[in-house]
């Protein structure tokens, strides 16, 4: 099996299998008897569905068992988390935070922060330390982008300088150098502009919010540490899915290209629900059926030959042929 | 009748882009006007210019300059506030923020020109929701004020069942399935009118009546028909279902499905 690392990244385009892969990597380490965390941070939750967890419980680890959860013979367990921005925020800056009306609204569950909140979450489990591995089922495609862009985002909006202005500003003072700041930052001519669009009463509570996450700097500020871990060999593995039935090559390519300044060589490109075997073995005569056997035949040659040009490491997963995603995952599990 | 604003989302990898696609050739074919957008992505240059699909393509800064600008009633002060760096990195954070200006452009596009269609290239089911819930989120947020009127103008148009049809679709397995029904609750409970929940990629509809199948065909095909099953106990007839394609090349794959998008219009 495959050496697992503190924490390990799952990450493709859309329905390429990424949730169920990396609950069966859980179910392959765990079984082992490794102590490992499964964390989900794409808003789609399939997570929820294949362990049978409930939503409301979002936010909160939950230990999952083999038999009760997975239907399986032995007898083992592991935590999952389902993310949740709000209870995040939560843990960060405690109930009150949550109480300003913008914040309340931006962490619902599609209040559009989770990305950038995600970073946050996986932190705090790296830094707590309580798992052998930290399994990672990120969001599809340009938000998984997102997801690893956000800590450019978190560096450029918690400036120094915004900070001390969002200071200055709530404390209504008019101490003359902070004025000048504020004039020359743009931001004083920004406030007035939304104000003018939206009322004295928005921009007083807006300052108010920016205060608060200001307040709160440091949390968003550690989290960048998760880039290191995410570069680091020794410390991650990162696991690039590719599902033959539905190509997308080229966002492949482009996951690829845009993760490339985190990527070490111990990546793993993997094909999934791969027909391969069974095209093999079938050997139509009739025209029509051979036909169709030959474009399922090139499909499965196209990824491979994208896979061999541009991965050295590559793990092909067969399609496990039924419904239930715990079968799908159980399966899935022994090909680890 | 056809809509002004046709949403397609589903959850991921089941062929949003190729049916909104094969949409947009579908109306172009009955002499509507019509632009594709690929929403907040960029679009398969390649594919549109090689299949003749007009394609509205909506660069973040362009967008944000024009819709600020509106708002401000000056297109200089538009251009200004997009250059200023706290404004850019809070726009970053804030993803709602950039849904919200995109959807406020392309509904200003539909009210300028009472002719044209959208069809819209949407996120999958996670992302797809982050987008409905934006307007009524920044409404709650801003309260009053020339954003809110704005809102409530893109809520009229997106609310309309006349204007906008939300198209879910699934492939036929039971977590694309399960993931469609959920969302399609999650989108009636926000007051738009029903999404319609239409299966693509079925090997089942293309290939049940052929004899002669390889074991694992035949085991794909039971699966698929216990989902189309389960479906119908459920949810109904199953209808228009969009078949599998055999063919290698995107453009081929849209224009066999095609004349199947006559039903989803």
């Amino acid at each position: 099996m495959i050496r697992p690392k503190k924490l390990e990244i799952f990450c493709g385009t859309g329905g390429v299998g990424k949730t169920t892969l990396a609950t069966s990597r859980a179910v392959a380490l765990a079984s082992k008897g490794h102590k490992v965390l499964l964390i989900t941070i794409d808003p789609a939750k399939r997570l929820k569905e294949i362990l049978k967890l409930s939503e409301a419980r979002a936010g909160k680890v939950e230990t999952i068992s083999s038999k009760v959860h997975l239907n399986m013979q032995d007898d083992f367990s592991f935590d999952a988390l389902l993310m949740s921005p709000r209870e995040t925020f939560k843990r960060i800056g405690g109930e009150k935070v949550i109480e300003n009306p913008i914040l309340k609204i931006l962490t619902r569950p599609n209040g559009g922060m989770n990305e950038i909140l995600a970073l946050v979450e996986v932190d705090h489990h790296l830094s707590q330390n309580n798992y052998e591995t930290i399994i990672l089922d990120t969001p599809p495609g340009q938000h998984f982008i997102d997801f690893l862009e956000s800590s450019k985002k978190i560096k450029l909006f918690f400036k120094k300088i915004y900070l001390d202005i969002f200071q200055h500003l709530k404390s209504g003072g008019k101490k003359r150098k902070f004025f000048t700041t504020l004039l020359s930052s743009g931001i004083k001519k920004l406030l007035d502009l939304l104000e003018s669009i939206t009322g004295a009463h928005f921009v007083t509570e807006f300052i108010e919010t920016i205060g608060i996450v200001y307040n709160h700097k440091d949390d968003f500020i550690k989290a960048l540490e998760v880039q290191e871990t995410l570069k680091n060999k020794e410390l991650s593995n990162w696991f690039l899915i590719a599902s033959v039935d539905h190509k997308k090559i080229s966002e492949a390519a482009e996951i690829k290209s845009k993760a490339a300044s985190f990527l070490h060589e111990d990546n793993y490109f993997i094909i999934n629900r791969s027909w391969s075997p069974h095209l093999a073995k079938w050997q139509p005569k009739e025209s029509k059926m051979a036909n169709i056997r030959t474009t399922l035949w090139n499909r499965e040659r196209e990824i491979m030959d994208f896979a061999e040009k541009n991965y050295i490491n590559i793990l092909q997963f067969g399609e496990i042929f039924s419904l239930l995603p715990e079968d799908q995952v159980c399966q899935l599990a022994k090909s680890w | 009748m056809h809509k002004r604003l046709y949403i397609i989302t589903g959850k991921g990898g089941v062929g949003k882009t190729i049916v909104s696609l094969a949409l947009t050739k579908q109306l172009i074919a009955k002499g509507k006007k019509v632009l594709y957008n690929h929403f907040d992505q960029d679009p398969p240059s390649q594919l549109c210019a090689a299949m003749n699909i007009p394609v509205l393509k909506l660069e973040e800064d362009e967008s944000l300059k024009t819709y600020v600008g509106k708002k401000l009633h000056s297109q200089n002060l538009g251009s200004w506030v997009v250059k200023v760096p706290f404004f850019h990195s809070l726009f970053n954070i804030i993803p709602g923020l950039k849904n919200l200006v995109i959807l406020g452009h392309l509904i200003d596009m539909l009210n300028e020109d009472p002719e044209l269609s959208i069809v819209l290239d949407s996120p999958s089911s996670g992302h797809v929701l982050t987008l409905f819930e934006t307007p009524r989120n920044f409404k709650n947020i801003f309260k009053t004020g020339p954003l809110v009127e704005d809102i409530k103008k893109i809520n009229k148009m997106t609310k309309d069942p006349n204007v906008l049809k939300i198209i879910i679709l699934f492939l036929p397995t039971l977590m694309a399935l399960n993931e469609g029904i959920e969302l399609q609750t999650k989108i009636k409970t926000l007051d738009y009118s029903a999404p319609h929940l239409v299966m693509n990629n079925s090997f089942f509809h293309q290939l049940k009546n052929w004899h002669g199948l390889p074991e694992f065909l035949k085991q794909k095909l039971a699966l698929e028909e216990k989902v189309v099953n389960w479906y119908e106990k459920d949810l109904g007839e199953l209808k228009h279902p969009i078949p599998h394609i055999f063919e290698e090349k995107a453009k081929d794959i849209v224009a066999q499905i095609t004349p199947y998008m006559e039903n989803l219009l």
